[in-house]
């Protein structure tokens, strides 16, 4: 009975350390509809940017604080480096949409030409973080898992 | 303006400041940003034809190249992120072999 227990526990141990070895990262429906919502709202904003950045003060900070506790979110999910590294890009002062918004309000206005450019850039690089979200695992579909539930029930 | 003139004094001057500053080390730099280039040259083009017929001035056009660099990056992560799954994938398809494997030996 006794080497029977010892034997199970060996077998958690092994695989409990297998599991965390193969571990993948997994797809966050909240993060796929706050990207996808976000992605819209800035974009909405950006079409705005030919007009007085004093006009839109609100909308902006509104952006700005959803996008930091997206990225806070983020950065504090296990196995999610990428992700993390990917919002830090998108929403940080010295980059894409982050340095946008700066750029806006420094100069007040923007021209259309630029916004014209601009726009597919963003847009880019949403839908790349959109991309990765969606080839992560839906569930962690590994099936020890279950074997260890099982043992340990 | 003769874009393609532009394109390779950009890449003289950036392999030339490259060797300077980091020797053969600068190798790496001088590739990625070959390829920052070759990647972005109908983008570089546009953005520059606009810049001197004054469509854009001098803040947007740096705005647009430091974006275009940005983009290049998160494609990197995108790449390395979508490898880690695929190795992920990989472990997990080896795990359930071993696994099937010694469960069919203790059972026999």
């Amino acid at each position: 009975m006794k080497t029977m227990k010892k034997v199970k526990n060996t077998w958690i141990v092994v695989m409990t350390f297998l599991i965390a070895w193969s571990c993948v990262p997994l797809q966050d429906p909240v993060t796929l509809r706050e990207t996808q919502e976000t992605k819209q709202a800035t974009l909405t904003l950006i079409e705005k940017s030919d007009t007085p950045f004093s006009q839109n003060e609100e909308a902006v900070s509104a952006l700005k604080t959803r996008m930091e506790n997206i990225e806070t979110r983020e950065k504090n999910k296990k196995r999610n480096e990428i992700t993390a590294k990917m919002w830090e890009l998108l929403s940080s002062d010295e980059h894409l949409v982050g340095s946008y918004l700066k750029l806006w309000e420094d100069k007040g206005t923007l021209s259309t030409m630029f916004i014209e450019q601009a726009t597919p850039q963003i847009e880019e690089a949403y839908d790349m973080m959109l991309l990765y979200e969606t080839k992560k695992d839906k569930q962690n579909k590994n099936a020890l898992t279950e074997f260890i539930n099982n043992l340990t029930n | 303006m003769d874009f393609e003139k532009l394109l390779k004094e950009l890449k003289e001057e950036i392999v030339a400041e490259a060797k300077l500053k980091f020797g053969n080390e600068g190798k790496v730099i001088v590739s990625d940003m070959q390829d920052y280039l070759d990647s972005s040259k109908e983008k570089l083009k546009k953005w520059s034809l606009l810049f001197v017929q004054g469509a854009i001035d001098k803040d947007e056009l740096a705005w647009l190249l430091k974006s275009q660099k940005d983009l290049l990056t998160m494609r990197s992560l995108l790449k390395i992120g979508v490898n880690k799954i695929k190795l992920g994938h990989f472990k997990n398809k080896i795990i359930s072999i071993v696994f099937n494997k010694l469960v069919g030996m203790v059972t026999l």
